[in-house]
């Protein structure tokens, strides 16, 4: 597949006089159309780097970026500033321009496409509509809360039917109820309109919420990326793994860590974290290995989750039983399509406990 | 107390101030703003980043700034005499006055405009808006507050600078305090340009204040 957004061998290095900071090294991606693309990493990973490198606020040293077909970073500045009229930007701190109404500032692109004034607030009261701000179009954004200024931005970046929206952090200065329904609203305008989105977070749980794919970034380049529910089940990267770990709160609790330490020494015992997702999620496997297999299962932690729709397990077990149940036992599960993963190291989890 | 003749050359030295600090001030309002944007828009990682015109330009707002307003006044008297006609008298005094004012109102221009949260820039670039529709679409309005109130310190210092372009043959308040309260020992006279000084720069002080009050209400 072409991409609607693709990324070829993006690196950018910035220079100051005391230092050098090299914030991407040869990043390639590939966004499909109508998806939700969730890029995630850690603070001064270079995942905000990499979403202004698209519209080229951010100009890459070497690397091409393409939107729907034109080479973005083979453009003039004339040219650039056509081609971002079709590229929509959504921001953390939403900046909305103070001196205007929440109307004025939906439909400034439009004004900046040089619209008609009629046809600019036809389609800026439409868009208010859409993120459910009709009643507040003569209002100052300092008169609305960060949720409301952040759908004024929503409504702001789809004003000129862009064929991407970027979204660099938009739910980092919300709290978590607000963070959801800005999250649920970007689901809604990637359903009804078939928008293709990106989405710059350090939330896991917001890629768990909407996203379709994601890349992971650290230390500026992609450590890995595929489809979400795949990252959750069968993550490889360390980075990965640390922000999964702390998004579904499926760490040992303290009482048991006394058993962890001891499983880690004994040979017959393993403490696994199994994680299902759909199908699986349904079926009674942790009664049948116990039957067939005579392990005993004492059940640390567990917890259900959903992403997007799907539903997703996660749980935290300790295995025991004579000679290669465990291990057996393992393998079935495996079988069914159940994500299983030896604990070897337990002080991984304690740390975590400890930690947070 | 004073005879009207007296009340009458009071009321026409004050129009004369005005007048000079007025047409100063607005001339210089005229010529700074442009200069004030090309200080901040040439800035590094700015939107018409330009380090020559940068430093060019910082160069001599810093040499109009550095010279003392008596000394310019001076300084410049055949380039007012080409301008005007004259080097004395008040439409005269304008040429120095507006000078001295429009380094001042560039640096004014460039803090305010220097407050402008870089992030909304940032958001007008990303919609596809170019750099002349960022400066009058963008920065000026967020930064209109901020410069009304540079403006009213502008005319509150030309207001100063317009009593010592009088001493020395420019009319207005300063002219007569030197002629009446100085040299005719009027203390009286004195004692009433000083009163009148202080109200005018409370009055504009007042009015500038008011007025970014009112463009800036409602804004966070």
């Amino acid at each position: 597949m072409a991409g609607l957004v693709r990324l070829e061998s993006i690196s950018k290095t910035f220079e100051t006089d005391s230092k050098r900071v090299i914030a991407l090294r040869e990043v390639s991606l590939r966004v499909a159309p109508g998806e939700i693309f969730g890029i995630i990493g850690l603070s001064g990973a270079g995942k905000s780097t990499l979403v202004r490198c698209i519209n080229m606020l951010e100009v890459p040293d070497r690397g091409k970026v393409y939107v729907d077909g034109l080479e973005i970073t083979a453009l003039g500045s004339r040219e650039l500033r056509e081609a971002r009229k079709k590229i929509g930007m959504i921001f953390q701190h939403f900046n909305l321009l103070s001196s205007r109404t929440v109307l004025e500032n939906v439909v400034f692109p439009l004004e900046i496409a040089k619209l008609e004034k009629a046809d600019r607030v036809r389609k800026g009261r439409k868009l208010l509509a859409l993120v459910g701000l009709e009643d507040k179009e003569d209002a100052y954004p300092s008169q609305l809360s960060g949720g409301q200024k952040q759908r004024v931005g929503v409504a702001r970046a789809l004003a000129n039917d862009p064929k991407v929206l970027l979204c660099d952090e938009p739910t980092s200065s919300l709290d978590p109820q607000t963070t959801r329904s800005i999250l649920r609203l970007l689901d809604t305008i990637n359903k009804a309109f078939g928008l293709t989105i990106i989405l710059i977070t350090h939330e896991m749980d917001a890629i768990r919420q909407i996203c379709d794919k994601v890349a992971v970034i650290a230390d500026g380049k992609v450590a890995e990326s595929g489809r979400v529910i795949d990252m959750f089940t069968s993550p490889r990267h360390e980075t990965t793994k640390a922000m999964i770990r702390g998004s579904s709160h499926i760490d040992a609790p303290d009482w048991a860590v006394e058993i962890l330490e001891a499983s880690a020494k004994a040979a017959d015992r393993r403490v696994v974290r199994l994680s299902f997702m759909g199908e699986s999620t349904g079926r009674p496997v942790i009664s049948s290995i116990a039957r067939d297999f005579g392990v005993d299962i004492n059940i640390l932690t567990a917890q259900i989750d959903h992403i997007k729709s799907i539903p997703f397990g996660v749980m935290l077990v300790e295995l025991s039983g004579n000679g290669d149940a465990v291990e057996k036992s393992i393998d079935f599960l495996r079988g069914l399509g159940v994500s299983v993963e030896v604990i070897d190291d337990v002080s991984d989890l304690l740390t975590e406990v400890n930690g947070g | 107390m004073f005879d009207s003749r007296l009340v009458q050359i009071i009321v026409s030295s004050l129009g004369e101030t005005l007048y000079m600090v007025g047409v100063s001030c607005a001339i210089a309002v005229v010529f700074g703003l442009p200069i004030g944007v090309v200080l901040v828009t040439t800035e590094k990682r700015n939107i018409l980043e330009n380090p020559g015109v940068n430093q060019a330009f910082g160069a001599a707002v810093n040499i109009g700034r550095s010279i003392p307003f008596v000394i310019l006044m001076v300084a410049i008297m055949p380039f007012t005499r080409l301008l005007t006609g004259t080097s004395i008298g008040t439409t005269a005094a304008i040429v120095p006055l507006t000078i001295a004012a429009v380094p001042f109102v560039a640096r004014m221009v460039e803090t305010s405009l220097r407050e402008v949260d870089p992030g909304v820039v940032e958001a007008a670039q990303a919609i596809g808006a170019s750099p002349w529709e960022i400066i009058t679409k963008v920065l000026i309005p967020e930064a209109k507050p901020s410069l009304i109130l540079g403006v009213t310190i502008t005319a509150i210092n030309l207001v100063g600078y317009s009593t010592m372009a009088g001493a020395i043959g420019g009319g207005g308040l300063g002219d007569l305090a030197v002629r009446y309260g100085y040299q005719r020992f009027r203390g009286d006279v004195m004692f009433a340009t000083v009163i009148i000084l202080v109200l005018l720069v409370q009055g504009v002080q007042m009015l500038g204040g008011a007025l970014a009050k009112k463009v800036g209400q409602r804004r966070s």
